[in-house]
C-alpha cells in the first residue's frame, strides 16, 4: 500500500513538474528571466569600417540609460554585442553562438549589409526577431518573414530617389555614379537604374571602388571625363572623404549628392571642410542639432556612456532600433514576454513619437511592411555643418 | 585622361615605394618577409597625430621624433623578438612579424581606438599643374620624399662603412662575418633603418589615406607585390615595381573597368613570375635547401 502511495506521489510530481515546466516555456521565450533580457548584435567593433560601430554605441548608451533607470516593466536589459569586422564568415559564427548557446531573445540593431545577408536566413529559421538591422541591401528588406523589422528604407528607394533629386535639384539629365562595389552598392545602383528612363537621366559613368582601395583617383579621372552634369555618390565616409579631396584637387565643380550612410561628421574631418562644402546628402534622421526632445536625449545619453564620442547620425541607428525594441516591452507589460508577442506588438505601434524618429507605424506583415522609417530626407554641407534641405515635392 | 591616370598612378604608386624598399631591405640581409612594415609606418601615424595634437609640435619636430622613435621601434623589434630566433627558417621568423603585426595593431587600436582618424597637417588643396595633368600638394610631398629617401639610401650603400657592410651581408653573411663585419650589428641596422623608413612613410601617407591601426594593410600589400615583381633583391627594382603597380592600376581603372583595379597588381606579377620568375631586376640569387 505505502508502496503504491509512494508511486502515486512520484507520478503526480512528475506530472506537475511536467506541467510546470510546460506553462514555463508557455510564459516567456529563451533569453527572457524574471530579472533580465538577454539581446545581442553583431558589429564592425574593429576593422575598416569600424566608424559604423556608432550604431552598436548608439543602441548601447540606449540600453546603459534604461537599466540605470529600473529597467523595462523591472526587468534589465543586457546588451550584447560581438566584433564581426564586418566580415560575413565571422558574423555567421556570432549569430549561430547567439541563439544556440547564449539564447538570445531577439538581435537588435546590429550593423551592415553583407553580414545581414550572410545570417538573414538563419535568423528567421529560428523565428528570432531581428529589428533595425542597419542594412539597406534588398535581400534584406524583402524577405517573406514575420520576424525582420528592417531600420530604413531599401537602397533600392534611395538610389531611385537620388535620381530624382539630381534631376530636380541640380537639372542634370548626365550623372555618373561612385559605388561600393558589395550589396549595398550595387543595391543602389539597382535603384538608379530602375528610374533613369522615367526621369530621362542617363548614366556616363558607373565606377565602383573597394572598401579597402587605398584611393580613388582613377574613378574620379574618368567620371570627369565622362561629362556627367552631377555626380551620384553610394559611398561610406571615408571613400567619400577620398573622393571629395580627388575632386576638389582636380577642380571639378561638379554638384553631388550622397547616400546616408557617408552623411557623417567624419567626411569633413578627413576630407576638410572646404571639400565637402556644398555636397548634399541624404538622411534618415533629424541632426543633432534639432531642437526634438528625443535627439537631445539622445545626445546627452550619448554624453553620459560614450563621452569621447562626436554624436552622428550613425549613433540614431542605434537608438531607432533600440528604442523601438523598448517600447515594445513596455507595452507587453506583465504578461509573457514571447517572440510571437513581440512580433505582434511591434506591428501594433501606430504614429508613436516617442524615438528618435519623428513618427513610427509599423505595418502587419512581412519584412517590407515592417520598416521603421519610410522616407529619406536631405541635408546640404554648408558652413561647416549639416543644414535642413527640402527638395521641391517635400515643399 | 591618359596624362592624368598616369600621374595620379605615379603618385599613389610612390605610396607603396618607400615601404617597397623596407621590404626589400630586411628581406635580403634578414631572410625574413617583414608583414610588420606597414605597422611600423602606423605607429608612426600615430605618434605623429600624437605629437602635433596633444603636445604642439611643429611639424618638423613631430618628423623627426616619429622616425626616432620607428627607428627605435624597429631596432627593439629585432633585439627583442627576431635575433632569439635569428637562426630559425624563413617560416618561424614570417611568422614572428605576424605576431609583431597582430600586436602593434592590437595595442595601437587599445590605445587610440580603431576609428579612422584625419591626420592634423592638411597640405595646401590647390592642386599643382603639370603639364595639363594635376597632382596635389601632399602626393608631391611623397614623391619628392620617395626620391629623397631613395638618394640617402643609395649613398649610405654606396659611401659609408654600414652601408657597404650590409652590402656584403647581404651578398654572403657567412664571408662577412669571416670579413671581421659584426653581421648582428648590421642586421640590427636593417630593421633600424626599415624603422626610420617606415617613421616618413607614416608621416607622409597619413594625410592621404587618414589614420587607423588598419590603415597599412592594404598598402603594404601592394609593397610587397612590388617587391617581388622587382627582385625582392633590388631596391631599384622594387622602386620601379611600386611605380609601375600604381599606374597599371589606374589605367586598368581608367581604360577597363574599376573592379580590375585592384586585382591588376596581382595580375602583373603571375604574368611577370611565370615568364621570370627572379622578378623584373632580380637576379638569381643562391637558395636554401
Amino acid at each position: 500500500m505505502r508502496t503504491m502511495m509512494k508511486t502515486v506521489m512520484v507520478i503526480a510530481a512528475t506530472a506537475v513538474s511536467m506541467l510546470g515546466g510546460t506553462a514555463i516555456a508557455a510564459t516567456d521565450s529563451p533569453g527572457i528571466t524574471d530579472k533580465n533580457i538577454l539581446i545581442c548584435s553583431y558589429q564592425p567593433m574593429t576593422g575598416k569600417v569600424s566608424s559604423y560601430f556608432r550604431m552598436g554605441k548608439g543602441a548601447d548608451a540606449w540600453f546603459k540609460y534604461i537599466n540605470d533607470n529600473g529597467g523595462i516593466n523591472g526587468r534589465k536589459v543586457t546588451y550584447r554585442m560581438v566584433d564581426d569586422k564586418y566580415e560575413p564568415a565571422r558574423t555567421k559564427s556570432a549569430v549561430k553562438r547567439f541563439i544556440e548557446r547564449d539564447e538570445c531573445f531577439a538581435i537588435v540593431s546590429p550593423l551592415g549589409s553583407a553580414p545581414t545577408s550572410a545570417v538573414i536566413d538563419y535568423i528567421v529559421s529560428k523565428k528570432v526577431p531581428l529589428i533595425g538591422a542597419g542594412t539597406g541591401a534588398a535581400k534584406n528588406l524583402t524577405i517573406e518573414s514575420p520576424w525582420v523589422f528592417p531600420l530604413y528604407p531599401s537602397y533600392f528607394t534611395e538610389g531611385a530617389q537620388l535620381v530624382r533629386f539630381a534631376k530636380e535639384v541640380f537639372g542634370a539629365s548626365k550623372v555618373a555614379v561612385l559605388y561600393q562595389n558589395d550589396p549595398s552598392g550595387k543595391t543602389h545602383m539597382a535603384g538608379i537604374k530602375s528610374v533613369l528612363e522615367k526621369n530621362g537621366v542617363s548614366i556616363t559613368a558607373a565606377e565602383g571602388y573597394e572598401p579597402k582601395e587605398v584611393d580613388v583617383s582613377s574613378q574620379v579621372i574618368k567620371m570627369k571625363q565622362s561629362g556627367a552634369e552631377a555626380v551620384i555618390c553610394s559611398c561610406a565616409p571615408e571613400p567619400a572623404a577620398k573622393f571629395y579631396t580627388e575632386r576638389a584637387k582636380l577642380g571639378w565643380k561638379v554638384p553631388v549628392v550622397n547616400v546616408f550612410f557617408g552623411k557623417s561628421p567624419k567626411v569633413a574631418e578627413l576630407a576638410g571642410n572646404d571639400a565637402v562644402e556644398g555636397i548634399y546628402f541624404s538622411t534618415i534622421f533629424r541632426d543633432f542639432d534639432s531642437p526634438a526632445a528625443p535627439i537631445q536625449q539622445a545626445k546627452s545619453i550619448l554624453k553620459k556612456y560614450y563621452p569621447e564620442e562626436t554624436p552622428d547620425a550613425i549613433h540614431l541607428w542605434g537608438f531607432a532600433g533600440a528604442q523601438v525594441f523598448t517600447e515594445a516591452i513596455k507595452r507587453m507589460g506583465d504578461g509573457p514576454i514571447t517572440r510571437e508577442r513581440l512580433v505582434k506588438t511591434l506591428e501594433g505601434i501606430d504614429n508613436w513619437t516617442g524615438s528618435v524618429v519623428p513618427s513610427i507605424t509599423i505595418g502587419e506583415g512581412n519584412a517590407p511592411e515592417h520598416f521603421i522609417i519610410k522616407d529619406m530626407s536631405f541635408v546640404l554641407f554648408k558652413g561647416g555643418k549639416f543644414v535642413d534641405f527640402s527638395p521641391p515635392w517635400m515643399k | 585622361m591618359l596624362g592624368q591616370l598616369i600621374l595620379s598612378g605615379i603618385a599613389t604608386g610612390s605610396l607603396y615605394a618607400l615601404t617597397a624598399i623596407a621590404v626589400v631591405l630586411v628581406f635580403r640581409n634578414t631572410r625574413t618577409i617583414n608583414l610588420a612594415q606597414g605597422d611600423f609606418a602606423m605607429v608612426g601615424a600615430f605618434l605623429g597625430i600624437y605629437f602635433l595634437k596633444q603636445l604642439g609640435f611643429s611639424y618638423y619636430t613631430t618628423v623627426l621624433l616619429v622616425v626616432a622613435s620607428t627607428t627605435l621601434l624597429g631596432v627593439a623589434v629585432e633585439w627583442l623578438i627576431m635575433r632569439p630566433i635569428a637562426k630559425s627558417d624563413w617560416l618561424t621568423l614570417f611568422t614572428a612579424t605576424i605576431g609583431v603585426f597582430y600586436i602593434l595593431t592590437g595595442v595601437m587600436g587599445w590605445i587610440w581606438g580603431r576609428d579612422t582618424k584625419a591626420f592634423p597637417v592638411n597640405f595646401d588643396p590647390t592642386p599643382i599643374d603639370l603639364g595639363g595633368a594635376l597632382i596635389s600638394m601632399g602626393h608631391l610631398y611623397n614623391i619628392g620624399w620617395a626620391l629623397a629617401i631613395g638618394v640617402v639610401l643609395y649613398w649610405f650603400f654606396n659611401h659609408t662603412k654600414q652601408g657597404i657592410a650590409m652590402r656584403a651581408v647581404t651578398d654572403d653573411p657567412e664571408i662577412a662575418h669571416l670579413m671581421g663585419i659584426p653581421v648582428k650589428f648590421i642586421v640590427m641596422l636593417t630593421w633600424g633603418v626599415a624603422g626610420f623608413i617606415a617613421g616618413f612613410v607614416g608621416i607622409l601617407i597619413a594625410p592621404i589615406i587618414y589614420v587607423s591601426p588598419e590603415m597599412m594593410d592594404e598598402v603594404l600589400v601592394k609593397a610587397y607585390v612590388a617587391a617581388v615583381f622587382g627582385g625582392l633583391y633590388s631596391i631599384r627594382g622594387a622602386v620601379i615595381g611600386a611605380l609601375m603597380i600604381g599606374v597599371a592600376e589606374n589605367l586598368a581603372g581608367g581604360y577597363l573597368d574599376s573592379s580590375l583595379k585592384t586585382s591588376t597588381a596581382f595580375i602583373m606579377i603571375v604574368v611577370l613570375l611565370a615568364f621570370r620568375p627572379q622578378g623584373l631586376i632580380g637576379v638569381q640569387k643562391r637558395r636554401e635547401i
